[in-house]
């Protein structure tokens, strides 16, 4: 609890409230953009940090991370284009929600659900951290593949009614995941000769080549055309009513999120699928999901923000960095001359408690920045069709350049927005794809390595308490979605 | 289509996808630190369970008016909402996507850009010549000094200073 207060003293030092401020509208901005993630809008300012304090520099880092988790999905809701990764499972009722002329309440949602989801996260890292690390320790290669497992048993409940379809759709994520250099041997798979495909193929391209993409070729041959102007451009945040129905699922999404983001490379995307498969299983509206479900849009939301705290447990308390942004992180850490885990609790606590202080103002800020923006954001959108589809494409085709500068990347966006045209004609759910692409290099990879070190023996899936634990959760999860989906014989299209 | 049709052509194309797809992870050589798994082991397995996957599909078809979801999917194939002419506006934009990628490298992002954002908006009905043509000229220009100025992300010049001879 000290430390908790002094973390809120730390509200009084200006530049950590303008670093908070700054970082929350650097991030927003970046994570809006299809193709900047979180990550790289934290490195673009990762050398302006050089010579500032550490704590202010360390601050606009971490809140260069809240904003950009909460950005990407402003255009998830709006144009069905996930701006980060982890903002995919948004997309699915919050597009829904827009289509319906409820963008606004889906914004507020959203919203609300972020600075839910931050302030929990940001409660658990500031009272757990010790505790929880050793979570993080205690996961050995097995129990990563048991996670990914458990991660891939909630495709029953993406699939949209139909069970095989959406192992098809699975099976063709895990396929792209597999391209690219084998993670043990590095030998080169699926690559078809080309050096351009060596790294694999990034998920976020494939998302925005599903999402974005596939949205616009699908719309362009959707009339009317110049509709826009007429759908509510205000934000409509949560009433008492929404709230409490809201409050489960925010629950939800913040308990996977802590899990998830305390274990190292899982990671938010993970977490926020998960948490929409369990909203929707635990709802009393099931049958909403996929249609414009509000809970749809808050379980996902508060996962992914949860995640933006709790992922900095294995940073701080054992100098591990979870995920890329973690890693940027570090790098502030290292520039400044200190080094996260167990002792710099000890050598400079002052740092890690403004770290804490900051976070809280970051969660603050993007509410405030959130109100302010999100109105303009609506406008924009509702600008009459033709432009809109010009715009988004423009902005897309721009972002995916500007991840690598890659030419190819762009052509290859292209290829993946036929995939999902063709996805959609056949009536298959892109969302098992999306997880099962995630998924693919944490279970092969795990599943591999575990196999290393015990020699060949499967039993090693099983022996591993933490493994048997998770294996266990998955087949139970798995068979009750199963039971639950198929069982009513009610077919939900996604 | 109905039902049984996408069924039966996905089930067709999940098969023979599976198929290329095993018979190119068995052709993957393994080097000297493969394990026992191999680089082939998983992606061999995962082709399997598509295979197996659209097998199934393909076999739900032969079961004509047993399946009441059959039935309770009609509506929403419609829903799904891609008839003919619309495939057809799909591959024109499609088109133009892949003209802009194909100009970028040569044009440099702003014209390429610019282009892009009139051909498209022209394509997809807006008329309005002097709007678009504004949109054309003010784009490209703003989205560099976003991408470029303000993120430092560079963007490709084209063959602008091999022409100018610089």
């Amino acid at each position: 609890m000290d430390s908790f207060l002094l973390s809120l003293s730390n509200l009084a030092s200006g530049w950590v409230v303008v670093a908070a401020f700054a970082g929350v509208l650097w991030g927003i901005l970046g994570g809006a953009l299809p193709g900047i993630s979180p990550s790289i809008a934290m490195a673009l300012l990762l050398p302006f940090t050089v010579g500032m304090d550490p704590t202010t520099a360390l601050v606009l880092l971490a809140s260069v991370y809240v904003g950009a988790e909460y950005g990407g999905s402003i255009p998830a809701i709006l144009i069905r284009t996930p701006g980060t990764n982890s903002a995919s499972a948004t997309v699915i009722d919050g597009y829904e929600m827009a289509k319906q002329g409820r963008a606004g309440e889906a914004l507020g949602i959203s919203l609300m659900s972020g600075l839910i989801g931050g302030l929990f996260g940001l409660l658990v890292l500031v009272l757990a951290t010790e505790s929880l690390a050793k979570v993080a320790l205690a996961f050995t290669p097995a129990a990563y593949f048991s996670l990914g497992i458990l991660g891939l048993s909630v495709i029953a409940g993406l699939a949209g009614g139909s069970m095989l379809r959406g192992v098809i759709a699975a099976s063709i994520g895990l396929m792209i995941a597999f391209i690219g250099s084998d993670p043990v041997s590095g030998v080169q798979r699926f690559t078809f000769g080309s050096a351009d495909l060596l790294d694999g193929v990034k998920p976020i391209l494939v998302m925005v080549g599903l999402f974005a993409v596939t949205e616009m070729l699908v719309q362009i041959g959707e009339p009317p055309w110049a509709q826009g102007g007429q759908a509510s451009t205000k934000l409509k945040l949560p009433d008492w009513a929404m709230s409490k129905r809201l409050f489960k699922p925010q629950a939800i999404g913040a308990v996977i999120g802590t899990i998830e983001g305390v274990t190292p490379g899982a990671g938010g995307t993970i977490a926020a699928f998960m948490a929409y498969s369990e909203a929707k299983r635990w709802s009393k509206h099931p049958d909403e999901f996929g249609k414009g479900s509000p809970e749809g849009v808050a379980a996902p939301e508060s996962a992914n923000n949860v995640v933006t705290a709790t992922a900095l447990v294995p940073l701080l308390s054992l100098g591990i960095p979870g995920s890329n942004s973690a890693a940027i992180l570090l790098g502030g850490f290292l520039i400044h001359g200190l080094q996260p885990g167990p002792m710099l609790f000890q050598k400079a606590p002052e740092v890690v408690y403004g770290l804490y202080g900051g976070l809280f103002i970051a969660n603050i800020a993007m509410l405030l920045i959130g109100l302010v923006i999100l109105g303009p954001c609506m406008w924009l959108v509702n600008r009459p069709k033709p432009y809109l589809i010009a715009f988004i494409l423009a902005l897309v085709m721009s972002g995916v350049f500007a991840i690598h500068q890659s030419i190819f990347e762009c052509g290859l966006v292209l290829a993946i927005g036929v995939l999902g045209y063709g996805m959609r004609l056949l009536r298959l759910p892109v969302l098992p794809l999306v997880l099962g692409l995630v998924l693919g290099y944490l279970v092969e990879s795990n599943y591999r390595r575990s196999l290393l070190i015990s020699g060949g023996e499967h039993s090693i899936f099983l022996t591993d308490p933490i493994s048997a634990l998770l294996l266990a959760i998955a087949l139970v999860l798995g068979v009750y979605t199963g039971w639950k989906e198929f069982g009513s014989r009610k077919k939900v299209a996604l | 289509m109905n039902d049984s049709t996408v069924d039966r052509i996905t089930g067709a194309l999940g098969v023979a996808l599976a198929s290329a797809y095993v018979l190119y992870a068995r052709s993957i050589e393994d080097s000297m630190l493969a394990d026992a798994v191999g680089a082939a082991g998983v992606p061999t397995g995962v082709g399997v369970m598509l295979a197996l996957a659209s097998l199934a599909l393909l076999l739900k078809t032969l079961r004509p008016a047993a399946d009441d979801l059959t039935e309770m999917a009609e509506p929403e194939m419609d829903a799904s909402g891609v008839a003919r002419q619309p495939h057809a506006m799909a591959a024109g934009l499609l088109a133009i996507l892949a003209v802009y990628v194909a100009l970028l490298p040569v044009l440099g992002y702003v014209p390429a850009i610019g282009l892009l954002i009139g051909a498209v908006a022209w394509f997809a009905g807006a008329r309005q010549l002097l709007s678009v043509t504004i949109c054309m000229v003010l784009a490209g220009p703003l989205l560099w000094l976003m991408f470029d100025w303000a993120l430092e992300i560079r963007l490709p010049v084209g063959l602008w200073p091999q022409w100018l001879g610089k």
